[in-house]
C-alpha cells in the first residue's frame, strides 16, 4: 500500500489517526504527535510496550475471588438462605462490575497507550461475552486483562487465550461441553464470527471442532482454565480435510491455515479503524502482511495506519462515534476529568453501549446502528450534562430527581453487603441525591476550552472551538452556519463562563460532532 | 388562538425548535411542512393515507409471567397438588369456560372477554426453551431458533421488508431502551420514556445565547439535504443504506428527530386527556399511545411493557397487584379506543419471555419456566380460548416445565398476515401455521 508521505502529514490527519487509534486528543496532544512525523507517530502508537502502563485496576481484582456462595454452606442451606446468598453475590458483583467500568473509562481517557485501550475495546466487541450471563466481575476483568495483554501481539495466541477464557467458556457454554455431549455453540461462533466468516466451513467441521474442544472447562475454585481429560474426546477427528486426534489448539492452527482467516480479520480491523467495505486490494495486502508475519498484528496495524488509504476521504470523518468514543473523545477534546463513573456508565448504556454487556455474541453492530432519532437527541442532551450541568441533569435523573431502579444498578459502586433491603434503598437514595448535586457541576472548564487569548474576536473564537471540537476542515456550509452563529452572539470578550458552555454545547449538538 | 400558536418570542423559542427554526433560514418547503405539522398538532389532522391503517400494540410482561395462575386450570387436580399454597381456588376466578378462569385480579381483562375483545391463546412457547430472562427475551424479540443468535428483531425485519420509505415514527416504544425487536438493517422506531424528554433541551436557557443557539441548531439539524423528497409524512426514513454518506444519514436522522419530536409532543399536548385509566406507569403509557392514535400519528407499531413478573418469592400479593394493574390498564385502553372509533384497527398482543415452573417453590414463589398463554385484545378477533393447555402430569413436563403446544411465531405470523397484512414469511424467515383468531 502506498504510504503517507511527510508532505501529507498535517495536523488534521494526525488528529484523525489519534481519533481512530485512540480516543482523540487535545490540540496540544495532536501537536506532540505531529512533531514525530508519520513513521515516528505510528511507531509511537503501535510499539507501546515501552510506554507507561496507565491506571491500576480497582483493588477487588487483586483479591481472591470470594467463595460466595460457599459450596458447602449452599448444600446445607434451605432455599430461602440460598436465595439470600445468591442475592449477596449478585449485589457484590454488580458493584464490582460498575467499579470496573469506571476504571476502564478512566483508563481509556488517560492511558499513555491509547491504541492498547482501543484494541481492547475492539476485541471486547469482537469476542463478545456479557457479564449478564457470566455474572462474575473477576472473570470479566480477567478477560479484559487478557485482551489488553494480547491486544497487538499474535492473533493465534489471542484466539487460544479466548478459547481458554473462563468468560468465553461460560458465555458460549464450552465449560459444559463434554465427550458424551459436545456443545457446538463455541465451535460455531469461533468460525462464523471470530475467525473465518460464514461459507468457509461445513456443519461437519463444527461438529468435529466441538469434539476437539470438549473438556476445556473452568476450575470451580480458582475460576481459571482447566483441561478435564475425562471429559475430553481424544478420538480421531476430521476437520477441514485433515484427520488426527486434534484438540482445541490444533483446530485453531488449522483454522488459521485457511486462506479466509487473514482476510476475515483484515476486513474486521480495517472496518473498525478506517472505513466499511474496503477495496479488495487493501484487504489482500493486509492479509498478506498478516500471513507473512505469522499473524503478528503489529506489522498489520502499522501498515494500516501508514497507508494513504487510511487518510483518504473515504476514511476522514466518515465514522459514527460509538457511545464510548463519543464520551471519552468529548472528555479528551474538552480536557475534562472523568465525571461520576456511574454517570459515564449510564450515558454510554443509554446510548446503546454497556461495557462488559454487549447485546449478543456478535457484539455491537456499530455504524449507523448507533443512531436513532431518540438517541441522537439524547446525545445532544447528554452533551449538555458534561458541558453545562445544572438543569440538564434532568435528562439523566428525570424531573423527580433520582432516576429509576435500572439507573440505581448502574450507579452502585459499593456492595453494601451487611445491609437489609430497606437500608440499601435508603442509602442508595441518599447516594443518588448527593451524586445528582455533584453531577450538576459540569466537568467542562470554560477557561481550559476557550482560553482568554482565543476570545480576541469572533473569528479566533470560532476557529479555536472548531479545531478543538472537530479537528478538521468542515464543509463550507457548516463553516457558514458557525459564522452566522458567532455573528448572532455578542463578541466573545463579553462571554461569561455560562455563555462559553452554551456555545460549546451548541457546537456539540450537531450531526457533524457525531462523526470522527 | 390555539395552544400551539406562539404568543411571545420567548415562548416561541421555548416551544421547540420548529418554532425557533421558522425565524431562521429554513427552506420554504420545510417551513410549509412545519406549519402543516403544527396544524396537525393542534388537532386539525385529517385521517388519511396510512393514518387509518392497522396498528399493533405489543405489550411485554417482563420477568416471566406465571401463566398457570393467570389462566387458571381450575378443574385440574394436578394444578392444586403442585401448588398447595399458590393455587387459585375456582370460586375466586373469573370464569372463561368450564375448565379455565382468569385470576381474581383480572376483572378488567375478564370484562374484555365478555365484550368479545379478548382472545386467550394457551400453551405458547418454543422448542428447547431457555430459562435465562435475557436469552429468552432475545429469542422472543428476534423470533429466532433458541440455538441461533440473530442481530435483528422481528419488528425490525418487518421494517426492512414492509416499511421501506416510511419515516422513523412508524414504530414507537415507550421505555428507556429500544427493544431488540426493533433492531434492523434499516433501523426505525422512536423510543422515549417520557415524551417530554424526547426533545432538545439546549434552547431552554433564558440567556443571550438562546436565540443564536436555536439558530445554529436549526441550520445544522434542520438541514434540507435531500430531505425534501421524504418529508411528506414526518421526515425521511431511518437507517443508512450502504452507499449513503454518514453525514447525510445523520442530518436526515436529526431532521426526523426534530420533526417527530415536535409532532409527537404537539399531539400529546393538544390531545384531550382520556379518562377511565387507573394510576400507574402501564396505564400512563397506554394513555400516551391512545393519544398518539387519536392524534393521527401514522405509527403502525407501539411497544409498551410492564415489569416485575419475576416472582420467585412471596408471589401471591405481588402477582395479584401486577395483574390488577395489567387488566385494568388494558381494559381502560380498549374502552378508550372503542370510544375513539379506532378499536377495529388496533390489536394488542401480550407476551412474556416465559411462564413459570409448574410446581411452586419453597419461598411461596415460582421459578423460571417455559410455555405460557398469550393474549390478543382488539375489536376484530375471535374472542375466547384458543390453543390447548399442555399436560401438567409430571411425566409430561420438561425439566418441570410445561411443554409448549404452539410456537409463538405462529402468533406473530397470524398478527402479521391477518392484522398488519404483511406476509409473515419475509419477517419470520419461514412459514408458520396461521391461527383462526383474527376476524
Amino acid at each position: 500500500m502506498n504510504e503517507i508521505s511527510k508532505s501529507d502529514w498535517t495536523l488534521a490527519r494526525v488528529a484523525h489517526l489519534l481519533n481512530r487509534a485512540g480516543f482523540g486528543g487535545s490540540p496540544a496532544e495532536i501537536k506532540e504527535l505531529y512533531e514525530l512525523g508519520p513513521t515516528g507517530a505510528v511507531d509511537y502508537l503501535v510499539d507501546y510496550q515501552g510506554t507507561g502502563a496507565g491506571l491500576e485496576p480497582p483493588p477487588f481484582t487483586r483479591e481472591p475471588i470470594p467463595d460466595l456462595p460457599n459450596r458447602r454452606e449452599m448444600r446445607d442451606a434451605d432455599e430461602e438462605q440460598r436465595r439470600e446468598m445468591q442475592r449477596k453475590r449478585r449485589r457484590l458483583n454488580q458493584a464490582w462490575i460498575n467499579q470496573l467500568r469506571g476504571w476502564w473509562f478512566e483508563r481509556m481517557r488517560t492511558s499513555p497507550r491509547p491504541l492498547e485501550e482501543k484494541l481492547t475495546l475492539f476485541w471486547h466487541g469482537h469476542f463478545a461475552t456479557s457479564f449478564e450471563k457470566v455474572k462474575s466481575a473477576h472473570i470479566m476483568y480477567g478477560q479484559n486483562a487478557m485482551f489488553r495483554k494480547n491486544a497487538a501481539g499474535s492473533f493465534e495466541d489471542l484466539v487460544v487465550a479466548v478459547s481458554k477464557d473462563p468468560a468465553m467458556l461460560s458465555y458460549l457454554d464450552g465449560a459444559q461441553s463434554r465427550k458424551k455431549a459436545p456443545n457446538e455453540n463455541y465451535a460455531r461462533e469461533l468460525m462464523e464470527l471470530f475467525t473465518l466468516g460464514e461459507g468457509n466451513y461445513s456443519e461437519k467441521d463444527i461438529a468435529e471442532a466441538a469434539r476437539a474442544f470438549t473438556g476445556w472447562t473452568v476450575n470451580r475454585e480458582t475460576r481459571t482454565f482447566r483441561k478435564a481429560p475425562r471429559n475430553h474426546d481424544g478420538g480421531v477427528k476430521t476437520f477441514m480435510g485433515e484427520s488426527g486426534r486434534f484438540d482445541g489448539e490444533d483446530i485453531i492452527k488449522l483454522i488459521l491455515d485457511h486462506p479466509a482467516a487473514a482476510e476475515f480479520m483484515s476486513i474486521k480491523l480495517w472496518e473498525f479503524f478506517a472505513y466499511s467495505n474496503p477495496e479488495p486490494e487493501i484487504i489482500n495486502e493486509l492479509a498478506a502482511t498478516m500471513r507473512s508475519n505469522e499473524y503478528q498484528l503489529r506489522p498489520v496495524l502499522k501498515s494500516m495506519f501508514r497507508s494513504q488509504a487510511f487518510y483518504s476521504t473515504r476514511a476522514g470523518r466518515t465514522q459514527i462515534k460509538s457511545p464510548v468514543q463519543w464520551l471519552i473523545g468529548s472528555l479528551k477534546v474538552l480536557e475534562s476529568p472523568l465525571p461520576d463513573p456511574g454517570l459515564c456508565t449510564y450515558m454510554a448504556a443509554s446510548l446503546g453501549q454497556t461495557l462488559f454487556e454487549p447485546p449478543n455474541v456478535k457484539g455491537w453492530e456499530g455504524g449507523s446502528a448507533w443512531i436513532t432519532t431518540a438517541n441522537l437527541l439524547h446525545r445532544y442532551n447528554l452533551a449538555s450534562v458534561l458541558v453545562e450541568g445544572g438543569d440538564s441533569v434532568k435528562e439523566v435523573f428525570g424531573d423527580r430527581g433520582l432516576g429509576g431502579p435500572e439507573m440505581g444498578r448502574m450507579f452502585m459502586q459499593e456492595p453494601m453487603m451487611d445491609m437489609d433491603d430497606a437500608e440499601i434503598r435508603r442509602t442508595r437514595r441518599q447516594e443518588m441525591r448527593k451524586r445528582r448535586a455533584e453531577i450538576s457541576q459540569p466537568v467542562m472548564k470554560p477557561d481550559m476550552v476557550l482560553p482568554k487569548e482565543a476570545r480576541a474576536s469572533r473569528d479566533t473564537a470560532r476557529k479555536h472551538l472548531q479545531w478543538r471540537l472537530f479537528q478538521s476542515d468542515l464543509r463550507p456550509k457548516d463553516v457558514a452556519a458557525f459564522d452566522q452563529f458567532f455573528a448572532d452572539l455578542p463578541g466573545p470578550d463579553a462571554w461569561s463562563n455560562e455563555d462559553i458552555r452554551a456555545v460549546v454545547h451548541a457546537m456539540m449538538s450537531t450531526p457533524q460532532y457525531q462523526l470522527t | 388562538m390555539s395552544e400551539t400558536t406562539f404568543q411571545t418570542r420567548r415562548s416561541f423559542l421555548r416551544s421547540g425548535l420548529v418554532g425557533g427554526a421558522l425565524t431562521w433560514t429554513v427552506p420554504s418547503f420545510l417551513a410549509a411542512t412545519m406549519n402543516e405539522l403544527h396544524a396537525a398538532a393542534s388537532g386539525a389532522l385529517q385521517a388519511d393515507n396510512g393514518k387509518d391503517g392497522p396498528i399493533l400494540v405489543v405489550l411485554q410482561l417482563a420477568g416471566g409471567n406465571d401463566g398457570l395462575n393467570t389462566v387458571v386450570p381450575y378443574t385440574n387436580d394436578e394444578y392444586y397438588r403442585v401448588r398447595p399454597r399458590l393455587g387459585v381456588p375456582k370460586r375466586d376466578c373469573h370464569t372463561l369456560d368450564d375448565d379455565f378462569g382468569l385470576h381474581p385480579g383480572l376483572k378488567g381483562l375478564h370484562e374484555l372477554h365478555s365484550d368479545g375483545h379478548l382472545a386467550v391463546i394457551q400453551g405458547v412457547g418454543y422448542p428447547n426453551p431457555n430459562r435465562s430472562h435475557f436469552r429468552s427475551m432475545e429469542i422472543w424479540q428476534t423470533a429466532s431458533e433458541s440455538d441461533r443468535y440473530e442481530q435483528h428483531g422481528w419488528i425490525g425485519r418487518y421494517f426492512d421488508n414492509h416499511c421501506q420509505g416510511e419515516d422513523a415514527g412508524v414504530a414507537v416504544c415507550l421505555g428507556n431502551e429500544t427493544p431488540q425487536a426493533f433492531a434492523a438493517s434499516n433501523p426505525k422506531g422512536i423510543t422515549f420514556r417520557d415524551p417530554n424528554q424526547y426533545r432538545f433541551v439546549g434552547v431552554d436557557e433564558d440567556d443571550m445565547t438562546a436565540e443564536a443557539k436555536s439558530g445554529l441548531f436549526a441550520a445544522m439539524n434542520l438541514n434540507e439535504t435531500d430531505a425534501g423528497a421524504s418529508i411528506g409524512t414526518l421526515g425521511g426514513g431511518g437507517g443508512q443504506s450502504n452507499t449513503e454518506d454518514p453525514l447525510d444519514f445523520l442530518e436526515r436522522t436529526a431532521l426526523d428527530a426534530q420533526v417527530s419530536s415536535d409532532n409527537i409532543r404537539g399531539i400529546l399536548r393538544s390531545a384531550q386527556n382520556p379518562t377511565g385509566y387507573p394510576n400507574g406507569r402501564l396505564a400512563n403509557d397506554l394513555k400516551s399511545v391512545s393519544k398518539m392514535i387519536a392524534g393521527g400519528l401514522p405509527t403502525r407499531i407501539y411497544y409498551v411493557s410492564q415489569g416485575g413478573y419475576d416472582t420467585h418469592t412471596n408471589q401471591k400479593g405481588a402477582h395479584e397487584r401486577l395483574l390488577v394493574e395489567f387488566g385494568d390498564s388494558l381494559n381502560a385502553f380498549v374502552k378508550d379506543l372503542k370510544k375513539q372509533g379506532n378499536l377495529n384497527r388496533v390489536m394488542v398482543m401480550v407476551f412474556s419471555e416465559f411462564g413459570r415452573r409448574v410446581s411452586e417453590n419453597a419461598s411461596g414463589g415460582t421459578d423460571h419456566g417455559a410455555a405460557a398463554p398469550m393474549f390478543l385484545a382488539g375489536g376484530n378477533l375471535i374472542a375466547g380460548l384458543h390453543g390447548t393447555l399442555p399436560s401438567l402430569a409430571p411425566s409430561d413436563l420438561e425439566r418441570g416445565d410445561l411443554k409448549y403446544q404452539l410456537d409463538f411465531r405462529s402468533v406473530y405470523a397470524t398478527v402479521l398476515a391477518k392484522h398488519l397484512r404483511a406476509p409473515g414469511k419475509d419477517v419470520l424467515r419461514k412459514p408458520f401455521p396461521l391461527l383462526n383468531v383474527i376476524g
